[in-house]
């Protein structure tokens, strides 16, 4: 068991993304950062779905109840123990009880992770324990709030830990990286080339309104100028990594965006950078790359062997 | 078939979008549905799920191998779909409409009054050219269990509040531009609200959990008038 203590900005029971749904209008929600997730899937070895606490860059404290085995994942939290000792990312820690964790905000990265072996015990919806904030669905159907016990699925081999290993550091460089590649959207042809082209080569801050649904964009100055003619849309489907271009700027589309929208989707964030996405806070800065969608696609590949290969390396160490 | 082939280009790594010149038409809309249908069954074993809008069907693949290659089947089946001889009653959805009761002004439609102000038109005329016509769905999208209705009459289309309201029940029936829907959860929202329903967009135990679905047609009901 663990207990909130003090719960943070906006934190959430999130895991994988519901990968059917969007007829119903379902959200495919789960953890803005996937490769968080893989990477803890990974170190713990998991077979079942995970599901953990999504914290954003806050202070966060818990209290451990019972002896269980976690693993940190992302950024945005520098995490510490009652003596003061950091708890490095991307190592297992097993906690015993009355243990303390004190999270403290960190400007590397935004949001950070907290998973367990066998997830959390929690309300299953449309085929996944994340929780859909919106509908109120899922994980325990709301944020976390001081006070609140959650329970993680406990694995009979929790104390397990013979051999002492991690992570290393240039596992997470992924937040660092300010490019974002993107390919072209169905509605990339209804601009004018030149305004293509700028908002291609344009620095872009996230703007403070951003949150699980979407990353708004803004120039330095509020300098980008939507006064084009674009026609509207009758609405389409979006999907996460959607860049629509609304008439207040761009908006990239996130895990719990809406299914559906009126605004042209002049490009589309490959699936390999979201991560990147997750874990860039307000006020920060990113650039579009364009590649074609065959890279993408190559990316995607080559991440997936990757992680594949990073899990069988971990099965055969441990 | 009588319709187009359509566009075809990714839209992301597992999904890709079948795109038609834009139209709101039921009688497309019927055979495209029906296209759907056909591209489910003939690649059920990788196609996850197939989702209309308007003038569009998105393909959602389980995963992103392979899918070079089922880009350029996808191109043949339509051809071979669209080619087939159909006839109309095979397609026409002959279900009954989805009768959608409403409690209509009051505390349930607050900007019932306003309406028929702006408008110059009584409130139960409204009403009536409400509850007249029979609805066509479009596509379940935005939120869970959330109806794209067409067929509103048009002296009743009406631009968006210029303030949207923090908080719209459940249940809220409104009217935003040219469609009307209704809201299954409550949400921040800028429709005029003319009545709410308790028929239920949406249900967590049923499966599927969205009530209505693209092709289904509905009519509102006037339960009651609180004035």
């Amino acid at each position: 068991m663990i207990e909130v203590i003090n719960a943070g900005i906006y934190s959430s029971l999130q895991g994988q993304s519901r990968q059917i749904g969007l007829n119903n209008g379902i959200a495919r929600g789960g953890v803005i950062d996937q490769k968080a997730l893989a990477l803890a899937h990974c170190i713990l070895q998991s077979t079942t779905d995970l599901v953990g606490i999504e914290f954003v860059r806050s202070k966060v404290v818990l209290r451990i109840l019972q002896p269980v085995t976690v693993v940190f994942a992302g950024g945005g939290i520098d995490w510490y123990n009652a003596n003061g000792e950091q708890l490095r990312y991307l190592k297992k820690w097993y906690l015993e009880k009355d243990e303390m964790l004190y999270g403290r905000p960190s400007k590397r990265g935004f949001r950070s992770y907290l998973f367990t072996k066998r997830g959390f015990k929690c309300q299953s919806f449309a085929g996944s324990k994340s929780t859909d904030l919106k509908m109120k669905l899922g994980g325990i159907q709301r944020l976390l709030v001081n006070g609140d016990i959650l329970f993680p699925e406990l694995d009979d081999m929790e104390a397990e830990q013979t051999k002492k290993w991690f992570l290393g550091h240039h596992y997470n460089e992924y937040m660092y990286s300010d490019k974002i590649r993107v390919f072209e959207g169905p509605e990339s042809s209804w601009l004018p080339k030149d305004l293509l082209n700028n908002i291609l080569s344009s620095t872009w801050f996230i703007n403070s309104n951003s949150d699980r649904m979407g990353l708004r964009l803004k120039m330095e100055n509020d300098s980008f100028d939507s006064d084009y003619p674009i026609s509207n849309m009758y609405s389409s489907t979006v999907l996460p990594g959607t860049v629509q271009l609304t008439p207040s700027g761009p908006i990239i589309l996130m895990a719990d965006a809406h299914t559906a929208g009126g605004y042209p989707r002049i490009l589309q964030v490959c699936q390999v950078d979201l991560p990147i996405l997750a874990q860039k806070a307000a006020g920060e800065l990113i650039q579009f790359k364009l590649i074609s969608w065959e890279m993408a696609l190559k990316l995607k590949q080559d991440e997936r062997n990757k992680l594949g290969r990073l899990r069988n390396t971990i099965q055969n160490f441990i | 078939m009588n319709i187009p082939i359509p566009h075809i280009q990714p839209l992301s790594e597992t999904a890709i979008l079948l795109k038609w010149e834009p139209k709101i038409d039921t009688l497309f809309h019927q055979q495209m549905l029906y296209l759907g249908t056909l591209l489910e069954i003939e690649w059920a074993d990788f196609l996850l799920e197939c989702i209309p809008s308007y003038h569009t069907l998105t393909l959602i693949f389980s995963t992103e191998k392979d899918i070079i290659n089922r880009l350029n089947y996808v191109e043949e089946s339509i051809k071979n779909f669209i080619s087939l001889p159909v006839k109309m009653e095979e397609i026409e959805l002959k279900k009954n409409p989805v009768e959608i009761p409403v409690n209509y002004g009051g505390v349930y439609g607050p900007d019932l009054i306003n309406l028929s102000k702006l408008k110059q038109l009584s409130v139960s005329t409204l009403i009536e050219l409400h509850t007249e016509p029979i609805y066509y769905v479009y596509m379940i999208g935005f939120i869970g269990g959330f109806p794209y209705l067409g067929g509103l009459n048009h002296l009743l289309h009406t631009p968006r509040r210029g303030t949207p309201r923090t908080h719209v029940p459940a249940g809220s029936v409104g009217i935003g531009g040219e469609q009307t829907g209704i809201y299954p959860f409550a949400a921040p929202g800028g429709w005029n609200i003319i009545g709410n329903t308790s028929f239920r967009l949406f249900d967590a135990e049923k499966s599927p959990y969205a009530t209505l679905k693209a092709g289904d047609r509905v009519r509102f009901t006037c339960e009651e008038v609180f004035v």
